[in-house]
C-alpha cells in the first residue's frame, strides 16, 4: 500500500497526459487517413490531412491541435515519400502548427466565423508565400490555388464537424 | 542485405542521399541519381503499384512547377551562357521569357522529387517499427514523442479499415460522392468525415484505457526489446556513404559540374 | 489475515458522469471474495462498464466526475493508488478488442505491460510464452495483430493483461460479436485460468446459457443499484425477476416455469439445461400429455408455407464468387433465390463470408465473377446510391453512419440524398419516428444516447427509405433482452407489412425464433439452406461450421422419440404437448 503511494509520487505521465498523447497519436494516424479521403475540386483532388489537426485545434486545445497538424503533416509526408524533401516539409509542418495555435486563439477571441477565415488565409495565402525562398514568386503564384482551395475544405470542414459535435457528450 | 543494416546507417544514407541530390541542379546528374535509387528499389523490389499510386496524384503539381519554373528564373541566375539563352516570350514586350535554364531546371525539380520519394519508400520499406522507436532512442528524442509517433503509425490501418467501413455506411443512405465545386463536396463529404472524427475519439478514449490498464507511464522509460549494435557491414556502409560524399562535393565546387 | 480473503471491496459507492445529471452508479456495496468468478449482469446503461471502470481506478483518476464512498481492491485505495501500479493488481479488458491491441506483432503486444514496468527482456520472453500458452495462442508470437480473427484478438486481449500476472481480472463484453463456438472457447479460456491460479473474475455479460455452471455467483445491477445476488441458478429459474432486469431467460426454464406455474413442479426442479429439460418432459407426459402437438404444428408448417403466395424473386444469385484485393476469395460460387416477402437468416461463423455476401446484395461490392439481380436490377450495372432506394442496409455499428447533431436530421439524411423535398421528407421522418418510438428524442444529440438507442436511430434512417428489401447485420450485439426484444419486434412488423427480410446474426435462439429460412455459410459456399427445423436438426454438420442450435432444437432432438422427429423452436410448442390443468391419461 504505502509502497504504491510511493509510485504514485514518482509516476511520469498523468492519467490525464496519457488520454492526451492517445488523442493525438489516433489524431495523427487520423491525418494520414484523410490524405487517402480524396475530395474532388477545381484544381484536382484535395486530401484530408490537415482537418484532423484543425479540428483538434478547436476541440482538445491549440497545442494538442499544434502537434497533431505538425506530426500529421510529417507522417502524412512520410507515407508517400517526402516529395517536397524531408527540410521543406518539416518547415511546412511548423507553419501548419502556427495555424493551428492561431485558428484555436481567434475562435476564442472573436469566434468561429473569424477564426476560419483567418485560418483560410493563413494556410492559403501566406503559406504559399512563405514558399518564395524555395520555389521562388513563380512557384509562390503557382502553389496558391491549391494551397487555397485545399485550406478552404479543410478548415471548413473541421468547423463544421466541430459543431456538429460538440453537442454530445464525447468532447 | 539492407533490412540487416543498422538503422542508424541507412538514416545516415538516407541524409547523404539528400545532400547529394540538392548539390546537383543539372538533370543529367539527377537522372543518373534517379536511376541510382531506381536500381536499388529494383534490388529490394518495392512494389511497382504503389510508387505509380503516390506519383499520379503530383502530377498536377510537376506540370505547375515546370511551366513555372521555366518562365521565372530570371536568366541572371544561372552561371552557364546556355541556361540563359531565352527559348521565347510568353507576354509581347519581351516579358516573362521561358528561358532554357528554367526548363532544365524544372526537369532536375522533378527528378529529384522522384528520387527522393523511391529513396524514402526504400528506407521506409526496409526498416521496422522497432528500428524507428530505437532510433528515437538513440537520438534522444523524448519518449512520449517516440510512443505516440509508433502508436499512429499502428493505427493507420485500422482507422483505415473505419473509413472504408464509413464510406459503404453512407452510401448504402444513397449518399453520392461525384459533384463537383467546392461547396457541395464539402457537404458530401461531411457525412464521411464527422463519422470519422467521431470514431477517432471513441477510439482515443478507449485507447487511453487500455494503455492506462497495462501500466503505460508508470516510468518514462521502458524495457527496449532488442539493443541495436553496429555490425561490420554497417562500417563498411559508411565508409562508402563518406566517400560518394566527398566525390560529390569535389565534383561539384571543384570542377563545378552538374550546375546550369 | 482477513483482508487477504476479500479481492473486491465496495462500500456505498455512487458516481456521476461529468456530462450527466444523475448518477449512474447508485450506492453500491459490494464485497468480492478472492478465488471467485462473479458475473454482473443487467439492462444496458445499468452501470455495468461504469462500475468496471470505478475498479482499477480508470474512474476517478481518468473521468472527472463525482465519485463517492469507499473502493479498495485487493487491499489497495482506489483512489490513492496510481493506475498504471492497480494494472498489477486487477486487470481489466475492455469491451472492443481493437483499440486494446497497441502492437503490431502478437509478441510486442503482449510485452507492452512488463515493459512498462522494467522487467528485464529474459523474464519478458518467458512470461509473454506463458501466457500465450494460457489464452491458447502459443506460437502465435511473430503474428501481425491486423491479421488475427475476431476470436483471437479477444484472446490476444486478455492475455495483454494476463501477462501481468493480476489478482483480479474483470473482462466486460468479452464476447459480444464472436460465433458460439469463439464464445464458448473465450469461457473454457476463463475456466483453465482460474483453475490454474485461484484467479478472482468479474465477468460482464448479456448471453447466460454457458455461464450458468461455470459461475459462482451472479450479481444483477439495476439502474446503477445491486438489484440481485446470489447462484446463477436461483436467479436463471426465476423468469419474471429476468424479465423485470431485462436479462434473456433461458428457453427450456421457460418451459419448466409453464409447468412451475401450473403446481406440476416445484421451483427447484425448473430445468437449466436440455437434459434435465428432457428428463422432466419424459417424467410429465405420461401424466399431463396429449398427442395432438404433432398435428397442430403441422399447421404450422402449413402456414408457414402459404406465407407468401405470390412467388416474386426479391434476389437472384448464380454462381457469385468474390476474392478481396489481398487474399484467397471470401465467396466461392454461391446460387440463392429469395423469394419476396421472405425472412431469411445468414448465419455462419466469424469470416464465413456473410458480410461480404450481404454486401453484394446492394452493390457496394461486385461480383468477381457470376452476377446479383436484386429486385429486377443487376447489381454491377448500379450505383449503390441508385439501388439504395429499394434495397436497406443496416450496418453492425451505428457509429459508423451517424453524424447529424439531432436524430430528426440523421432521419433526413436519406431521403434528400433520394431527392425527396420539404413536406415528403417530414411526413416520412414523422411515420418512422412514431414507428420505431423515437419520438421524444427527434431533437437529441444521438450521441448522447445509449448504443441500443443508436442502433434503433441507424435502423429508422434506412426505413426513411422504405426499402423493399431489409438487409441487417446483427442487429442485436450488445443490447440487452428488452432491446432484443423491441429491435426483432420491430423487425417482425416490417415483414408483416411485405418487407424481405435479410437478418445476419450470431444468436441461434433469434435465428431460429423469427427466420423463416436459414441460409448457413461456411468458407464462403453455402453448406446448408432450408426451415429453422431442417437446419438446425442436422447439428453435426452445424458443429463442423462453429455453430451450436439452440438449446430447444437440441432437446427436440432429444424427444425425438416422443415428438416424431419435428424440431420445435418455440416454448410454447412444448408447453402445448400438454393440455393445461386437468389430468388425462394418455394411451
Ligand atoms: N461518458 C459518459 N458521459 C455521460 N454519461 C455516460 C457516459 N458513459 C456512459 N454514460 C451513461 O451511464 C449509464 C451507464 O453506462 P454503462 O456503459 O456503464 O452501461 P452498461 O451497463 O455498460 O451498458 P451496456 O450493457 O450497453 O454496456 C448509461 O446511461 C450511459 O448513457
Ligand atoms: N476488406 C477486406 N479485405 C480483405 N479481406 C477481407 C475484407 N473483409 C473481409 N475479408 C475476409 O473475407 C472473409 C469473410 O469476411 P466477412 O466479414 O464476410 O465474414 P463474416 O461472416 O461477416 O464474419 P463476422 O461474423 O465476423 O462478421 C474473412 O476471411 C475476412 O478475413
Ligand atoms: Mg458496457
Ligand atoms: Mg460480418
Amino acid at each position: 500500500m504505502s509502497n504504491l503511494n510511493l509510485e504514485k509520487e514518482d509516476l511520469k505521465i498523468s492519467a490525464w497526459n496519457v488520454k492526451r498523447l492517445s488523442i493525438m497519436a489516433i489524431f495523427i494516424a487520423l491525418s494520414a487517413v484523410g490524405a487517402l479521403i480524396k475530395i474532388p475540386s477545381p484544381v484536382g483532388t484535395i486530401g484530408m490531412d490537415s482537418a484532423p489537426g484543425f479540428f483538434c485545434a478547436l476541440a482538445f486545445g491549440g497545442v494538442t491541435g499544434a502537434v497533431v497538424i505538425a506530426f500529421g503533416h510529417l507522417v502524412t509526408s512520410a507515407v508517400v515519400g517526402f516529395p517536397m524533401t524531408i527540410p521543406i516539409h518539416l518547415y511546412i509542418a511548423f507553419q501548419m502548427a502556427l495555424w493551428a495555435l492561431t485558428y484555436r486563439w481567434v475562435n476564442g477571441k472573436l469566434g468561429l466565423i473569424p477564426a476560419v477565415i483567418v485560418a483560410i488565409i493563413l494556410n492559403g495565402v501566406v503559406s504559399a508565400f512563405a514558399m518564395f525562398p524555395i520555389v521562388g514568386m513563380g512557384g509562390a503564384l503557382g502553389l496558391m490555388p491549391f494551397l487555397v482551395v485545399g485550406a478552404v475544405i479543410n478548415v471548413i470542414i473541421s468547423a463544421v464537424a466541430y459543431k456538429a459535435i460538440k453537442g454530445s457528450r464525447l468532447i | 542485405m539492407i533490412h540487416r543494416l543498422d538503422v542508424r546507417t541507412k538514416m545516415l544514407g538516407f541524409l547523404g542521399f539528400i545532400m547529394l541530390s540538392f548539390l546537383f541542379q543539372d538533370p543529367r546528374y539527377q537522372l543518373l541519381i534517379l536511376v541510382l535509387t531506381g536500381l536499388l528499389a529494383y534490388w529490394i523490389d518495392i512494389p511497382q503499384r504503389k510508387m505509380i499510386g503516390m506519383l499520379v496524384p503530383l502530377i498536377p503539381i510537376i506540370v505547375s512547377i515546370i511551366l513555372i519554373t521555366g518562365f521565372t528564373f530570371a536568366p541572371e541566375r544561372f552561371d552557364r551562357i546556355s541556361s540563359q539563352t531565352i527559348l521565347f516570350y510568353a507576354l509581347p514586350g519581351e516579358r516573362l521569357g521561358a528561358t532554357v535554364g528554367g526548363f532544365l531546371m524544372g526537369t532536375t525539380f522533378i527528378l529529384r522529387l522522384f528520387s527522393m520519394m523511391i529513396a524514402s519508400s526504400v528506407l521506409t520499406l526496409t526498416t521496422s517499427m522497432d528500428d524507428f522507436t530505437q532510433f528515437f532512442h538513440k537520438m534522444k528524442v523524448p519518449v512520449e514523442i517516440s510512443m505516440m509517433l509508433t502508436t499512429a503509425i499502428r493505427f493507420i490501418p485500422t482507422l483505415d479499415k473505419k473509413r472504408r467501413l464509413i464510406i459503404e455506411a453512407q452510401k448504402a443512405r444513397g449518399a453520392n460522392f461525384n459533384d463537383k465545386g467546392i461547396i457541395s463536396s464539402i457537404r458530401s463529404y461531411l457525412p464521411i468525415m464527422i463519422p470519422m472524427f467521431i470514431n477517432s475519439i471513441l477510439i482515443a478514449n478507449s485507447l487511453s484505457m487500455a494503455m492506462l490498464n497495462r501500466g503505460y507511464g508508470l516510468s518514462r522509460t521502458w524495457t527496449s526489446m532488442r539493443e541495436i549494435a553496429f555490425a561490420p557491414r554497417d562500417y563498411w556502409t559508411i565508409v562508402l556513404i563518406v566517400l560518394v560524399m566527398t566525390l560529390a562535393v569535389f565534383v561539384r565546387f571543384r570542377w563545378h559540374l552538374g550546375v546550369l | 489475515m482477513e483482508l487477504d480473503e476479500i479481492a473486491i471491496e465496495l462500500s456505498n459507492v455512487s458516481y456521476r458522469y461529468p456530462s450527466a445529471v444523475e448518477p449512474c452508479v447508485k450506492n453500491v456495496s459490494l464485497t468480492i471474495k478472492k478465488g471467485r468468478f462473479i458475473v454482473l449482469m443487467g439492462a444496458t446503461g445499468a452501470g455495468k462498464t461504469t462500475l468496471s471502470l470505478c475498479l482499477n481506478g480508470l474512474i476517478p483518476q481518468l473521468l472527472e466526475g463525482e465519485l463517492t464512498g469507499q473502493i479498495s481492491v485487493a487491499g489497495h485505495d482506489v483512489r490513492k493508488t496510481a493506475v498504471q501500479s492497480l494494472s498489477r493488481v486487477l486487470g481489466l479488458v475492455l469491451q472492443d478488442p481493437e483499440t486494446q491491441i497497441i502492437g503490431r506483432t502478437v509478441e510486442e503486444d503482449t510485452a507492452f505491460g512488463p515493459r512498462n514496468f522494467l522487467i528485464p527482456l529474459e523474464e519478458i520472453k518467458w512470461k509473454v510464452n506463458q501466457t500465450l500458452e494460457k489464452v491458447r495462442l502459443k506460437g502465435y508470437n511473430q503474428r501481425l495483430t491486423e491479421e488475427l480473427s475476431g476470436g483471437e484478438k479477444q484472446r490476444l486481449a486478455i492475455a495483454g493483461v494476463l501477462v501481468m500476472e493480476p489478482e483480479i481480472l474483470v473482462l466486460d463484453e468479452p464476447t459480444s460479436e464472436l460465433d458460439p463456438i469463439g464464445r464458448s472457447e473465450i469461457y473454457e479460456t476463463l475456466d483453465d485460468l482460474r483453475r490454474k491460479k485461484d484467479l478472482t473474475i468479474l465477468l460482464v455479460e448479456h448471453s447466460s446459457e454457458e455461464l450458468i455452471y461455470k459461475a459462482d455467483e451472479v450479481i444483477v445491477l439495476n439502474q446503477g443499484e445491486v438489484a440481485w445476488r446470489g447462484v446463477p441458478a436461483e436467479l436463471f429459474r426465476n423468469i419474471p425477476l429476468l424479465l423485470q432486469w431485462g436479462i434473456k431467460p433461458l428457453p427450456v426454464s421457460q418451459i419448466g416455469w409453464d409447468f412451475y406455474a401450473k403446481g406440476w413442479i416445484s421451483f427447484d426442479e425448473i430445468p437449466l439445461d436440455s437434459l434435465s429439460a428432457e428428463a422432466l418432459i419424459r417424467a410429465l407426459l405420461p401424466k399431463y400429455g396429449h398427442r395432438h402437438a404433432r398435428g397442430q404444428s403441422k399447421d404450422r408448417l402449413l402456414e408457414q408455407e402459404t406465407h407468401s403466395p405470390e412467388k416474386l424473386t426479391a434476389v437472384q444469385v448464380s454462381d457469385l464468387t468474390y476474392q478481396y484485393s489481398s487474399g484467397q476469395p471470401a465467396l466461392r460460387g454461391i446460387n440463392l433465390t429469395i423469394e419476396a416477402g421472405q425472412f431469411v437468416a445468414l448465419i455462419g461463423q466469424n469470416g464465413a463470408g456473410k458480410t461480404t455476401l450481404a454486401k453484394h446484395f446492394n452493390g457496394l461490392l461486385k461480383p468477381t465473377s457470376g452476377e446479383v439481380i436484386v429486385a429486377g436490377l443487376n447489381t454491377s450495372q448500379y450505383d449503390t446510391s441508385e439501388l439504395s432506394k429499394t434495397i436497406g442496409y443496416v450496418f453492425q455499428n451505428p457509429d459508423h453512419q451517424i453524424f447529424a447533431a439531432t436524430v430528426e436530421k440523421e432521419l433526413e439524411f436519406g431521403l434528400k440524398n433520394a431527392g425527396y423535398k420539404g413536406n415528403e421528407i417530414k411526413e416520412r421522418v414523422e411515420e418512422v419516428l412514431h414507428y420505431t418510438g423515437l419520438e421524444r428524442l427527434r431533437s437529441v444529440h444521438p450521441f448522447s444516447l445509449g448504443k441500443g438507442e443508436r442502433q434503433m436511430i441507424a435502423v429508422a434512417s434506412i426505413l426513411v427509405l422504405k426499402p423493399k428489401l431489409l438487409i441487417i447485420d446483427e442487429p442485436t450485439t450488445g443490447s440487452d433482452w428488452a432491446g432484443v426484444q423491441t429491435m426483432m419486434a420491430l423487425i417482425r412488423k416490417l415483414h408483416a407489412a411485405g418487407t424481405t427480410i435479410i437478418m445476419i446474426s450470431h444468436d441461434m435462439d433469434l435465428v431460429a425464433q423469427y427466420a423463416k429460412r436459414v441460409i448457413v455459410l461456411k468458407d464462403g459456399g453455402v453448406l446448408l439452406d432450408g426451415t429453422p427445423q431442417d437446419v438446425f436438426s442436422s447439428d453435426q454438420i452445424l458443429l463442423d461450421s462453429a455453430l451450436i442450435p439452440p438449446q430447444l432444437c437440441r432437446l427436440s432432438a432429444q424427444l425425438k422419440d416422443i415428438l416424431a422427429n419435428e424440431t420445435f423452436i418455440e416454448a410454447s410448442e412444448f408447453t402445448a404437448l400438454f393440455e393445461s390443468g386437468a389430468k388425462r391419461v394418455c394411451l
